[in-house]
């Protein structure tokens, strides 16, 4: 029976460590994708500098606005002349009125379609003449793969909770049968049955608690030893513990007056 | 004391065993003798609270409840051995034990030492053959004192030797004021009172 309680917490804390794994993986990509986002870069062309001011003011409001940059044409034609040596033709680009420019960067993460579309609604009504540049195919593409990314972990989750949940309760229900041989000589050699009611009880609260807690202990060890980049989101580990609970809670309806 | 008040068995309205009163009195021992298929074994089985299909008053008097919080009520020994196989002598006799008092362990060492199974303490049991199995069956029972030990077809547990020894093995338990009711099918020696099952009517001898 040790051996029974050994083999399961151990089943289900390499159960915990790999959703784990999983759903580290799973951040790492979205990272990834969201580093890609914030890489794309939407530019704005205004020959009036206090529009482009009076823009980077309604920005600063929207919080998924990570960087503002504006270039003032002077400066932009100072760096031609100076980034291909044009000295000579200083003069002559003086006679031209370049636009500013204003470089604007967004927060990965923050920066969804209901985003886009306000910050498009925003351009579009308040400042109709300014001149924008984005690669809007590319952000579709990117958003794309992290809507699939998404859809892959939902239902990755989901079917990964359901194998938990299957193989959980099926190795709780097999050990049970197996010791009730056990205890039916424990029963007629005078024992009291209630202990295995008491045992039942306690080995559900050490399935519950000891391998979460373990896998708690480990999580935090390779944070604070920096073996993991990211931090796992704390409703990951209450899906585990909610998961584990909830084999406990089945397996004791179908086991029912077994364990009494 | 036990006492069974108009009590009979009947199964499928074909009636298996009827007696008026059984008076069983702490300390004593009492050998229900019949045929097979008397219903001795159902006997044992109803005063156990295994078989419930009986008509008539089982009664555990005298004691009062806290005595059987205390004690456990009946244990039974049936002629097919309840023990773990693979476990030890030792293990299968302090298996319905929470804790152990160093009485009751050196207790189960004087009790072994007269089964002759002291030496065969770490065996595991499927290694002994039957009458030790049963020796370790009786001591796991007389150990725990309970108010009555009921022994099914007890001739079939061991030879005339063997016999005498469980007999001292019982009396530890006998002086600690459990009694002892042992079906056979032939009349044993040193009991206190004899039941005989006779024509589907039990009577004493």
């Amino acid at each position: 029976m040790k051996f029974a309680i050994v083999f399961q917490i151990l089943v289900i804390l390499i159960a915990f460590l790999v959703w784990d794994l999983l759903h580290i993986s799973y951040q790492y990509q979205q990272e990834n994708y969201y580093t890609e986002l914030e890489q794309l870069t939407l530019i704005v062309f205004s020959k009036d500098l206090s529009i482009l001011d009076s823009l980077q003011l309604d920005l600063e409001k929207i919080s998924s606005v990570k960087k503002i940059k504006i270039n003032q044409n002077k400066i932009i034609s100072e760096n031609i002349i100076e980034s291909y040596e044009l000295d000579y033709a200083s003069d002559i680009l003086q006679n031209f009125t370049l636009p500013s420019v204003m470089e604007i960067n967004f927060h990965g993460d923050q920066y969804d379609r209901s985003q886009k579309a306000r910050m498009e609604n925003l351009l579009l009504r308040k400042y109709p003449d300014l001149i924008i540049n984005f690669d809007n195919d590319l952000w579709f593409m990117i958003r794309k793969k992290i809507d699939f990314l998404n859809k892959i972990y939902l239902y990755g989750n989901l079917i990964y909770i359901s194998l938990f949940l299957f193989i959980t309760i099926f190795l709780r229900i097999h050990f049970e049968i197996r010791s009730d041989q056990y205890w039916q000589i424990f029963k007629m050699s005078g024992g009291k049955l209630e202990l295995r009611r008491k045992k039942y009880l306690i080995d559900s609260l050490s399935y519950l608690f000891i391998p979460f807690s373990l896998s708690v202990i480990v999580y935090a060890l390779a944070i604070t030893l920096k073996y993991l980049p990211y931090k796992i989101y704390p409703r990951m580990f209450a899906a585990q513990f909610i998961s584990i609970l909830l084999s406990i809670l089945i397996s004791g309806i179908i086991l029912g007056s077994r364990k009494k | 004391m036990l006492k069974l008040e108009n009590f009979s068995i009947c199964l499928k309205e074909d009636k298996i065993v009827d007696l008026d009163m059984m008076i069983l009195e702490a300390g004593k021992k009492i050998n229900l003798i019949s045929d097979n298929n008397g219903g001795k074994s159902l006997i044992l089985k109803a005063i156990h609270g295994d078989f419930k299909k009986f008509e008539g008053n089982i009664l555990l008097t005298e004691k009062s409840s806290a005595f059987f919080k205390k004690r456990k009520k009946t244990i039974l020994l049936e002629q097919f051995p309840y023990l773990l196989p693979g476990e030890t002598v030792w293990d299968n006799i302090t298996l319905p034990f929470i804790k152990l008092s160093n009485r009751q362990k050196d207790k189960i060492y004087e009790l072994t030492r007269i089964a002759g199974l002291k030496d065969k303490m770490k065996l595991k049991v499927k290694h002994l053959a039957y009458s030790s199995q049963k020796f370790i069956e009786l001591i796991r029972a007389v150990i725990q004192l309970p108010y009555f030990i009921l022994l099914d077809d007890y001739d079939c547990y061991f030879d005339r030797l063997s016999m005498l020894k469980a007999d001292t093995i019982c009396e530890y338990a006998l002086n600690n004021g459990s009694s002892v009711l042992a079906s056979s099918r032939t009349r044993l020696d040193n009991f206190d009172i004899y039941y005989k099952i006779h024509l589907k009517k039990l009577i004493k001898l």
